[in-house]
């Protein structure tokens, strides 16, 4: 009788504890999620208003002379462009997730994916206006969920080439505002990927190595622009 | 032998008890304002494999089938319509931006192109929801053109 009674007991709790999780039915809407992205940001939000005080300058470990650089080299560079974030961490995990998959190597492309979502909650975006911050919140919950599914889908380079052509969109309109991070960029287009209907990509390189197609046909594409440092 | 009996008498009386903890289901009837197929430009056809095949699991207008009632079934189900619906929610699918909703239908075509959607558990019983190669080729060329038109801005 003791028996029956725990064994009871013990499935009934394992059981509890598993509909728990199923009953947590709160559906998250893109909405959420997109507004949702910025206030989660701030781990140790108090040392980062600590830190804000002490340097107003130093975004989040990066060096703080690369946007002064920026801004110094273009003139021509509106005042709106100049308050931007420093984006060039995400373009450095966007180039070396780009890279890999050039060269058929999907858990390395996995690996990018996954940091690229770890710097993106990195950024400190909150200099932008009311409507930039909205477009900044729009690319980078886009941004997010690309590599997010690259991140999770190292078995799988076919559907991890999929999220890159709207990844690569993302982080096109984020070089768009917020400059390069130092680097000249060329964006470069393959008339075949995205099923026939051409994708581009950014590359710190003029020479074609096709992320779309990997070794298979590396060469296939050509440069449609150039976004200089 | 007795103490088998026992376990397996108490796992009988555990298996009613679990059917009072039930998970929540959302099923409206009626279309939200944001809803795909309001919204959508696609043809009618396209419409219907669509309400057919990914409605079930990507939106609030689920129609739970009466296994959903039986437990552990409904926690499984439950947990994989919360994830669907996580993903892509068609019923608030016009409440996104065009750059998301792009997005979406470019997922959409490229993972019923490569047949990972419809889930093949889930054709494996709805046999409503399975899609012909006919039917994959018209609606994912369908849901490719929706995409552009989404994102006509000279990118």
């Amino acid at each position: 009788m003791k028996n029956l009674f725990t064994g009871m007991l013990a499935m009934t709790l394992f059981m509890a504890s598993c509909s728990d999780n199923s009953e947590k039915t709160e559906v998250v809407t893109e909405q959420d999620m997109q507004t949702a992205t910025v206030p989660e940001m701030p781990i140790d939000a108090e040392d980062t208003a600590l830190n804000s005080i002490k340097d107003n300058t130093k975004t989040d470990g990066v060096p703080a002379e690369v946007v002064v650089k920026e801004t110094v080299n273009d003139k021509n560079k509106t005042t709106e462009q100049q308050k931007a974030f420093n984006a060039s961490k995400l373009i450095d995990g966007y180039l070396i997730l780009k890279t890999s998959l050039t060269e058929d190597d999907s858990k390395s492309a996995a690996a990018a994916g996954k940091a690229m979502v770890a710097t993106l909650s990195k950024i400190d975006a909150s200099s932008l206006s009311a409507t930039d911050r909205k477009k900044y919140n729009d690319i980078t919950a886009d941004l997010k969920e690309h590599a997010g599914h690259i991140g999770d889908n190292a078995n799988s380079i076919e559907h991890q080439r999929e999220h890159l052509v709207m990844l690569s969109r993302d982080v096109d309109d984020l070089v768009k505002m917020a400059g390069t991070g130092g680097k000249t960029l060329y964006k470069e287009f393959c008339p075949m990927a995205n099923d026939g209907k051409g994708a581009y990509w950014l590359s710190t390189e003029k020479d074609i190595k096709n992320p779309y197609y990997g070794s298979s046909m590396l060469t296939c594409g050509s440069v449609k622009a150039t976004y200089k440092k | 032998m007795n103490w088998i009996k026992n376990i397996l008498v108490g796992l009988g009386v555990s298996c009613v008890f679990l059917q009072f903890i039930q998970p929540e289901r959302v099923s409206q009837k009626i279309a939200t304002k944001g809803d795909f197929l309001a919204s959508s430009s696609i043809s009618d056809s396209a419409k219907q494999l669509i309400r057919a095949s990914c409605y079930n699991c990507h939106s609030m207008n689920t129609e739970y089938p009466w296994y959903s009632y039986v437990q552990p079934v409904g926690w499984f189900l439950s947990y994989h319509i919360d994830h669907g619906r996580e993903e892509l929610n068609l019923s608030y699918f016009d409440t996104l931006s065009a750059r998301r909703q792009a997005s979406k239908l470019k997922n959409m075509a490229n993972q019923i192109k490569d047949g990972a959607m419809p889930l093949s558990s889930y054709t494996l019983i709805h046999k409503e929801a399975r899609l012909s190669s006919s039917e994959k080729t018209s609606l994912v060329k369908e849901l490719f053109a929706e995409a552009d038109k989404k994102l006509d801005d000279g990118y």
